[in-house]
C-alpha cells in the first residue's frame, strides 16, 4: 500500500497534443526547486516524471497512476549575457517567452519546434530540431537537474557528458531539469527572406533538398492524397534571416510578433477530415502557390503558421490524432519515403500536414536523440476507429527494413522490440539511466511502453 | 516612476501581476521567504530591461512589528503609490476541525495581519492623500459553506474590513478595490481537483489589473464569479443548508 501523503493530490485527465493515449496522474506544481525535491523524498511508491505544457504528441508526458511534476509554474529568467547570448532560464519558461524576450535584444533560439507554446525543459527532453540542420543540444551549454534523491547537479558537454547527453532527448527520465543555459543566436532582423519552389514530385523535391546549403531552415510540404505521377508533389519552403535594410522601412526590424489568435472552440466531428477535404485543402494549398515564390515574412508565420489557430487538434474530433513521423537513411532515404508514400497512400488514410526535411550527415551523441543522417516525413492522421494502428505497424516494418527510426515526442503505439531496433545505442542510455537514478524513479507510460524501465 | 508594493509577492497570481507591473513601476517586493523573493526579483530585473525591484522581509503574522516594517520602508522609499496584498493561507479543513488553532493561525494572516498592515498603510496614503489599495479576498467570504467556512470566514472578514476602508479613504482620494477571485490554480490550491472553472494565475493577473485600472470597488475575477455568486448569495438558507459543497 502506498503511503505517501502526495495521496492527497488527486488524479488528474492527462493527455498529449495528439489526445491519444490518455490517463491519469497526480499533478503536483513546481514553484520552486525545493518543491520538487520535497515530493521526491516523500515519493513513497510513486514513480516521477517531469511535465511541461504536455505538447508531445503521445505517452511521453504521461504516468499513469504516478506523480506528473509540472514544471510550468517554475518559469523565471535567472540570467542574460546580453555580449554573448547565453540565457539562463527555468525549465518552465516557454519558447514564446523566450522569444518575446530575445528578440528586442536582437536575438533568436538557435533551434525551435513548429510550435512557440513548448517548455525549454520539455524542448530538451525531446531534443527538438524544428527547421534547422541541428538539434537543439548543439546550443546548450549545460542543464542544471535534480536527481532522484532530490540532489541537484549540473552536467555539460564536459561535465558529466553521459547525463548530459542522455538527458537531450531523454524523454524526462534521467531526472528533473531545473534550468537550462542556451545560447542564442544573433539575428539582425525577426523577419524571414523566405523562398518557396513548388516541385511537382518527389524526385524533383528530393534534388531540391540538394541546393539548399545555403539556407538556414529548410522544410518541404508534401501532399500526401497525390498518388501516381503525382506521388510527391510539395512545396519546398527555404528561410533566412532578412538583413536589416531587406525589412520595409518603418517596420521595427526586430519587431515581436503578435497576430491575432483564431480558436477551434470544441471538437470538430471525427468525420470533418477525410479524404476528400483533405484533397481539398491540399489542392488549395498548392495551386495557390506560384512556380517560385520569394517574399519576406514574419518569424511567427515562418516557424508557427499553425500557432494562429489554437487548439487546432480539434478538428481531428475528440478521438484525437497520430503523427507518424519516421526517418530514413540517406542512402534508402528516396526508395524508403517513396514505398512508405505509397503505402500511406493505398490505405485511404488522408494526411492533412505532411512535412519533409533534410538532415545532413551530423554527429548525434545522444543515444536516443532523432536526429541522424537522411531524409524524415512527418504525417498527421486522425485516430478515427483505431484501425490506422493496424496500418501503422506495417509501416513501421517497413521503416526498419531501410534502417530508419521513428520520432519518440511524436510516437505512442511503437512496441518495445521495433523501438530497440530503431534506437541501437539505448543499452547505452539504460547504463545512464542506471547509474543516476538507481531506483528507477523517473518513469513515464512511454518509458514502460518501450521497456526503457524496469 | 510609481511605487508599488506588494505583499506576499511569491503568491503564485502575486507573480504574474508583478510581470504585468515592472515594466512602469519601482517594485517592493514584500514576503516571508527571501531567497525566493531574490529569484523573483531577478526574473523581474531581466524581463523589465533592467528595472530591479526591491526586495523586504515581511510576516504578515507578527502585527506588532508592522509598524516597524513600514517606518523601515518608508526610510527607503519616499512614499508609497499603490499597494497591493496577496498574502493568504488555507488549511485543510477537516484538520482544522480537529485542531483549531489552525485555523485561529490562517485568521491571524488572512484577516487580523492584512487588517494591520492596511491601517499602518492607508494612515501613509491618507497623509499623502493619493493612493491605491488592492487587495485579494475571495468568492468564499460570500457566504460560508459547509466545505471550506473556516477559510471563506477569515476572507469575509477582509471583505468587510476593505468596504470599510474605501468608505473611509474615499474623502482622501485614496481608493480601495477588493479583489475577489475564484478557483484559481496557484500554490494554495494544489491538492484541490482542478475543473473547468479553474482560471490561471496570468489570466486572473490581467483581470485584476484591469479592475484596478478602473478604479473599480469589488470586481469578480474572472468576472464570471460575480454571476455564479449572486445564485449562491441568494439560495434561502433551508436549501443552501443542505447542499453538499
Amino acid at each position: 500500500m502506498n503511503k505517501s501523503d502526495l495521496l492527497k493530490y488527486p488524479l488528474a485527465e492527462l493527455e498529449g497534443f495528439g489526445r491519444y493515449p490518455r490517463s491519469q496522474a497526480r499533478v503536483v506544481p513546481v514553484w520552486e526547486d525545493f518543491m520538487a525535491g520535497e515530493a521526491l523524498r516523500r515519493r513513497g511508491d510513486f514513480r516521477f516524471l517531469a511535465r511541461g505544457t504536455g505538447l508531445s504528441y503521445a505517452d511521453a508526458s504521461l504516468n499513469a497512476g504516478n506523480i506528473c511534476l509540472s514544471m510550468k509554474p517554475l518559469n523565471r529568467f535567472l540570467a542574460f549575457d546580453a555580449d554573448t547570448g547565453l540565457l539562463h532560464v527555468e525549465a518552465g519558461v516557454t519558447l514564446k517567452e523566450i522569444l518575446e524576450f530575445a528578440i528586442p535584444r536582437g536575438y533568436f533560439l538557435p533551434v525551435t519546434p513548429g510550435t512557440a507554446h513548448p517548455t525549454i525543459g520539455g524542448c530538451v527532453a525531446c531534443d527538438v530540431h524544428g527547421k534547422s540542420k541541428l538539434p537543439l543540444h548543439n546550443y546548450l551549454k549545460c542543464l542544471h537537474m535534480m536527481l532522484a534523491d532530490g540532489s541537484q547537479i549540473v552536467c555539460s558537454p564536459d561535465k558529466h557528458p553521459d547525463l548530459f547527453y542522455a538527458t537531450c532527448g531523454g524523454m524526462g527520465l534521467t531526472g528533473v531539469v531545473l534550468s537550462v543555459e542556451i545560447e542564442l543566436m544573433r539575428i539582425k532582423s525577426s523577419y524571414i527572406r523566405y523562398e518557396g519552389i513548388r516541385a511537382s514530385n518527389l524526385e524533383a523535391i528530393f534534388h531540391e533538398f540538394d541546393n539548399t546549403d545555403e539556407w538556414p531552415m529548410t522544410v518541404a510540404w508534401i501532399d500526401c492524397v497525390a498518388g501516381g505521377g503525382k506521388l510527391g508533389q510539395s512545396i519546398m519552403m527555404k528561410g533566412r534571416f532578412a538583413e536589416p535594410h531587406e525589412v520595409p522601412r518603418g517596420r521595427n526590424p526586430l519587431q515581436v510578433a503578435n497576430k491575432l489568435k483564431l480558436t477551434v472552440p470544441f471538437n470538430f466531428p471525427s468525420w470533418v477530415l477525410n479524404k476528400y477535404t483533405v484533397s481539398a485543402f491540399n489542392f488549395a494549398y498548392q495551386a495557390k502557390h506560384p512556380k517560385k515564390l520569394e517574399t519576406l515574412m514574419d518569424y511567427e508565420s515562418f516557424f508557427y503558421p499553425l500557432d494562429a489557430i489554437s487548439h487546432w487538434n480539434r478538428i481531428y474530433g475528440k478521438p484525437g490524432l497520430l503523427q507518424y513521423q519516421f526517418l530514413i537513411p540517406p542512402e534508402a532515404s528516396l526508395k524508403g519515403i517513396r514505398t512508405l508514400l505509397e503505402m500511406i497512400s493505398a490505405t485511404g488514410k488522408a494526411s492533412f500536414l505532411a512535412v519533409l526535411k533534410k538532415f545532413g550527415e551530423i554527429e548525434n551523441p545522444a543515444p536516443l536523440s532523432f536526429p541522424m543522417g537522411g531524409f524524415f516525413l512527418a504525417l498527421d492522421f486522425p485516430y478515427g476507429d483505431g484501425k490506422i494502428l493496424e496500418n501503422m505497424r506495417e509501416w513501421d516494418n517497413k521503416v526498419l527494413d531501410f534502417g530508419g527510426r521513428l520520432y519518440l515526442a511524436k510516437d505512442g503505439r511503437m512496441d518495445r522490440s521495433t523501438f530497440e531496433k530503431m534506437y541501437p545505442r539505448v543499452a547505452d542510455f539504460k547504463q545512464v539511466k542506471a547509474k543516476y537514478d538507481p531506483g528507477c524513479v523517473f518513469q513515464s507510460d512511454m518509458a514502460r511502453r518501450l521497456g526503457l524501465v524496469r | 516612476m510609481k511605487n508599488i508594493l506588494i505583499l506576499g509577492a511569491s503568491s503564485g497570481i502575486a507573480r504574474e501581476v508583478a510581470r504585468l507591473l515592472c515594466r512602469e513601476s519601482r517594485l517592493i517586493l514584500a514576503g516571508n521567504d527571501p531567497d525566493v523573493l531574490n529569484k523573483i526579483a531577478s526574473d523581474l530585473e531581466l524581463r523589465s530591461q533592467g528595472n530591479k525591484p526591491v526586495v523586504v522581509e515581511f510576516d504578515a503574522r507578527n502585527t506588532a512589528g508592522h509598524g516597524v516594517f513600514m517606518q523601515n520602508l518608508l526610510a527607503n522609499v519616499e512614499r508609497i503609490d499603490e499597494a497591493w496584498l496577496f498574502f493568504g493561507a488555507m488549511v485543510d479543513e477537516a484538520d482544522a476541525h480537529r485542531r483549531p488553532e489552525l485555523a485561529a493561525t490562517m485568521a491571524q494572516i488572512n484577516y487580523v495581519g492584512a487588517m494591520t498592515i492596511l491601517e499602518h498603510i492607508a494612515l501613509h496614503m491618507e497623509q499623502n492623500r493619493a493612493g491605491l489599495i488592492a487587495a485579494v479576498s475571495s468568492v468564499a467570504g460570500d457566504r460560508g459553506r459547509a466545505s471550506n467556512y473556516l477559510y471563506g470566514s477569515t476572507k469575509a472578514g477582509l471583505t468587510a474590513y476593505l468596504s470599510g476602508l474605501r468608505a473611509r479613504l474615499a474623502a482622501s482620494g485614496v481608493h480601495v478595490t477588493t479583489l475577489k477571485p475564484g478557483f484559481v490554480d496557484t500554490p494554495m490550491t494544489a491538492t484541490l481537483k482542478k475543473g473547468l472553472l479553474t482560471s490561471q494565475p496570468d489570466k486572473v493577473a490581467r483581470c485584476m489589473l484591469r479592475a484596478t485600472r478602473y478604479h473599480m470597488n469589488t470586481a469578480y475575477v474572472p468576472f464570471f464569479w460575480g454571476f455564479i455568486m449572486f445564485v449562491i448569495i441568494h439560495l434561502p438558507e433551508f436549501i443552501f443548508k443542505k447542499v453538499k459543497f
